[in-house]
């Protein structure tokens, strides 16, 4: 029971992929795409480029600059020292 | 014995904030997440290890509590599959590619030295639906494994490779439109 990979199958292992080991038998019918379809080959180097610049980025993208002042307000900050000191004492 | 608490939330409510407010975008929101990160701190703080550094392990802790946020608001957020604009569009009845992912050329490395392409990434970043934003950085920067998400989302493992397949593919589109495109308007 081998159903033909298609394009659109193939694009959806390629990103499965990366989040959980596949059947050996299932990364050989992959390879075996890849070399014959030079689409789905050019559409995993871009997730896997993907992946890298992203976590590559992950500190700049950990801070948020379309908030100019990425700061707790005052009255946040007031009322969580008041909370920790209430609980902290308990 | 009383943990300098005070101190905490000097050095480090700004940072755990910045941190809050690039995933979830709502102030409030994100001063909610501090606060509970700083609280649940307080009740295991004695599983803090000298070893690391207390920053890296509040924003530990602020990981979590922005996944369960997730869970929370949005009462189940596993993936629907009626969307239009999900990658089904993209090819033929034959699940042929109806257009070729194009060859973008550059090495991660040329694009991390781009501050412009780092503002792009983080634009396109930020367009993904809240579900597929959450479990794409959980995953990727947040280092979480597949299991853990599914745990902390509840939702299965196919539909969180679904949502990570549409948040790559979203991210791949609009980084191909947003970026490589006006890179080489010739090409
Ligand atoms: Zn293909």
């Amino acid at each position: 029971m081998t159903e033909m990979l298609n394009c659109q199958k193939v694009s959806f292992l390629l990103s499965q992929s990366l989040d959980t080991p596949l059947p050996w038998i299932m990364r050989a019918r992959l390879g075996l795409h890849l070399l014959m379809c030079r689409r789905c080959a050019a559409f995993r180097r871009q997730i896997l480029v993907l992946t890298s610049v992203v976590r590559g980025a992950a500190a700049a993208l950990a801070v948020d600059p379309g908030h100019d002042t990425a700061a707790l307000s005052p009255a946040a900050r007031a009322r969580i020292k008041e909370l920790l000191a209430s609980q902290g004492a308990a | 014995m009383k943990p300098k608490t005070d101190a905490w939330v000097e050095n480090h409510g700004d940072a755990l904030f910045a941190y809050a407010l690039s995933r979830v975008s709502d102030r409030s929101v994100a001063e909610d997440l501090v606060q509970e990160t700083f609280l649940g701190a307080l009740q295991v703080r004695d599983s803090f290890e000298e070893r690391s550094s207390e920053r890296t392990w509040l924003t530990g802790i602020l990981k979590h509590k922005i996944l369960d946020y997730y869970r929370r608001s949005h009462r189940g957020i596993a993936e629907k599959t009626e969307h239009t604009d999900d990658p089904d569009t993209l090819f033929d009845k034959a699940g042929r590619w109806r257009n070729s992912p194009e060859n973008w050329g550059e090495t991660p490395e040329d694009l991390l030295g781009r501050r412009e392409f780092i503002d792009a990434l983080r634009a396109c970043i930020r367009a993904l639906p809240d579900n597929q934003r959450a479990a794409f950085l959980a995953r990727e920067i947040d280092g979480f494994s597949g299991e853990d998400i599914c745990k902390k989302l509840a939702v299965t493992a196919t539909n969180l490779w679904v949502m990570l397949y549409r948040a790559r593919d979203r991210l791949r589109r609009c980084l191909t439109e947003n970026w490589f495109a006006k890179l080489s308007p010739g090409a």
